[in-house]
């Protein structure tokens, strides 16, 4: 797939190429910047693909920065290119959660992702795809990244479902029940009141068969 | 090499009742009888259906066993489900007939499966993500061992509901698909429609909504072009998603909609684009139809599938989730 970086802009190394987008990792003026581009699709008429391509560029673009007005950290967006389906933000490492399993900080950086989870939704963010890969960790404080299934919706069940889908995450892990229960705390002290509803929700989930499929899908 | 095996299928989930005998090893269908149902007016009515099933079944069957050698038979086969009830009920009870009178094992199929099978055999796809489009269902589907994995699916109507529930809007006779595609070639206006991807599933009621609510204000044509651009567009992102997850390089098609060939070209891009590989097969093998009844009878009764005659009731909601599925390649010749 081909993508044409900007201007200024070398490339170090290509970190994950997807169905949609691709992401690399360039120096860009002096700076280690990830530059994220929604590739164009052939299948698709061109108006259609512009379309599509340009509004979820703005979108994960606009999440990325009302998640950081919320206190959460997330990568400073510094350029956005809605035409070429791209965005400049700033690196976070590559040391992330998934990495962090063992280390004896894991559970109290499990309870401060609640904590974050929980200030998104009481400000009606969605992440979407909720995994240890896409949340970094340096030193003790989280970054969160790939908004690219995100969106702004204050609903109980996409809530329930952001917070399902990390839960299924947990449960190939050892001690998986106290993880869930460190989590909830965090994010019951900053999810606001929908905090209950959200909880009993994610319990509803838990015992529709559907979702155990869903699991499968969401691991990518 | 497993040993030969004849088997007689018969297809009635639907608008088709079809009747085929199918041989294999090599895979070969003998013969291919269609009886297809066209109501007068609006879409699908169940009973009329079934009317139209029962009053073709036995000339159906006569011209199969003009073409064939009943002694040759060793197997029978039926559409237990998904679909219409009173349809099902049909096809079903020509089957027990035919298997109490040659004394050969019963096999109840599900029809989306057969679908998926038939597509695995005529390609010979080893290891293939599959788009499952007809009037009543759309999915993405892994078959993986030995069961059928649903990576997505629509959370509300199928697409070919909304093709034919916005043909029968906009006066285009029912089933809608080769209308809006011989409309949809006389266009190149894109009207804005909802497009709505959710990780790998979609949704077409916006958009059904939004057609229907554009009938009559807009030239038809632009319409046709635009849904099957939007709806289309939809369909092959998710497919994409689905093999880009799972590193698979194999992509086909089952199911009606995907006679309709502007979806096959976007599948054949899509494919080029990422380098894998879009396996098409004959178009006639797209629809409902015995032949994939009779191969599926083949392949689960490899697998140890039969009914007893008492036991074979139809299943109207049956999913695919709940079927066996034969391991990669195994059966593809």
């Amino acid at each position: 797939m081909l993508r044409l970086l900007p201007q200024g802009c070398t490339l170090i190394k290509t970190l994950y190429q997807g169905a949609e987008a691709i992401v690399d990792l360039c120096e860009w003026f002096g700076k280690e910047v990830v530059v994220k581009t929604r590739v164009a699709k052939s299948y698709r008429v061109r108006e259609l693909d512009d379309l599509i391509r340009r509004s979820r560029t703005i979108r994960e673009a606009s999440l990325l920065s009302s998640a950081k007005k919320a206190g959460v950290n997330t990568p400073f967006v510094y350029h956005v290119n809605p035409v070429e389906g791209r965005i400049i933000m700033s690196y976070a490492g590559s040391q992330s959660l998934r990495n962090m399993q063992g280390s004896s900080m894991f559970a109290s950086l499990i309870s401060m992702l609640g904590d974050s989870v929980g200030r998104l939704h009481s400000v009606g963010i969605v992440h979407g795809d909720l995994t240890l890969s896409n949340v970094l960790v340096s030193e003790d404080r989280l970054t969160l990244i790939d908004f690219g299934l995100g969106e702004f919706s204050n609903e109980v069940e996409k809530k329930a479902e952001d917070v399902y889908t990390f839960f299924s995450n947990l449960t190939m892990l050892h001690d998986s029940e106290t993880l869930m229960k460190l989590f909830l705390k965090g994010y019951r002290a900053s999810a606001g009141e929908s905090a209950a509803r959200v909880e009993e929700r994610l319990r509803e989930i838990g015992s529709r068969g559907r979702y155990v499929e869903k699991e499968l899908r969401r691991r990518g | 090499m497993e040993e030969r095996l004849t088997c007689i299928g018969i297809e009635s989930t639907a608008h088709t009742f079809g009747i085929s005998v199918v041989k294999h090893p090599p895979f070969e269908a003998l013969c291919d009888v269609r009886r297809v149902y066209r109501p007068s007016s609006g879409g699908i009515h169940p009973s009329e259906a079934a009317k139209h099933h029962l009053q073709n079944a036995s000339n159906a069957l006569q011209e199969v066993l003009s073409k064939i050698s009943v002694e040759d038979i060793d197997l029978v086969s039926f559409s237990r489900g998904p679909g219409l009830g009173p349809c099902l009920r049909v096809g079903a009870a020509l089957a027990r007939m035919i298997a109490i009178k040659l004394g050969k094992p019963l096999v109840g199929v599900n029809h989306a499966a057969a679908h998926v099978e038939i597509a695995r055999a005529l390609t010979k796809a080893a290891n293939p993500i599959v788009l499952y489009v007809s009037g009543g269902n759309t999915q993405v589907i892994h078959p993986s061992e030995g069961r059928y994995v649903v990576l997505g699916e629509t959370e509300d109507i199928a697409v070919g509901n909304l093709i034919d529930a916005f043909a029968r809007k906009a006066d285009l006779g029912f089933p809608g698909g080769p209308r809006v595609m011989e409309l949809a070639s006389k266009s190149s206006r894109l009207i804005r429609l909802p497009y709505s991807v959710k990780g790998m599933n979609v949704s077409f009621s916006g958009m059904l909504t939004m057609l229907e609510s554009l009938v009559g204000k807009e030239p038809v044509e632009d319409l046709c072009f635009s849904l099957q651009e939007t709806a289309f567009s939809m369909l092959i992102e998710v497919s994409e998603r689905a093999m880009a997850m799972l590193g698979l390089n194999e992509f086909i098609i089952a199911g009606g909609v995907g006679a309709n060939r502007r979806l096959r070209e976007m599948a054949g891009e899509m494919c080029r684009e990422r380098k894998a590989v879009f396996l098409d097969y004959p178009v006639e093998y797209y629809a409902d139809n015995g032949v994939m009844i009779a191969w599926e009878g083949i392949v689960q009764y490899r697998l140890g599938e039969s009914l007893n005659v008492e036991e074979s009731v139809v299943k109207p909601r049956w999913r695919l989730s709940d079927v066996k599925a034969p391991p990669p390649g195994l059966y593809s010749n």
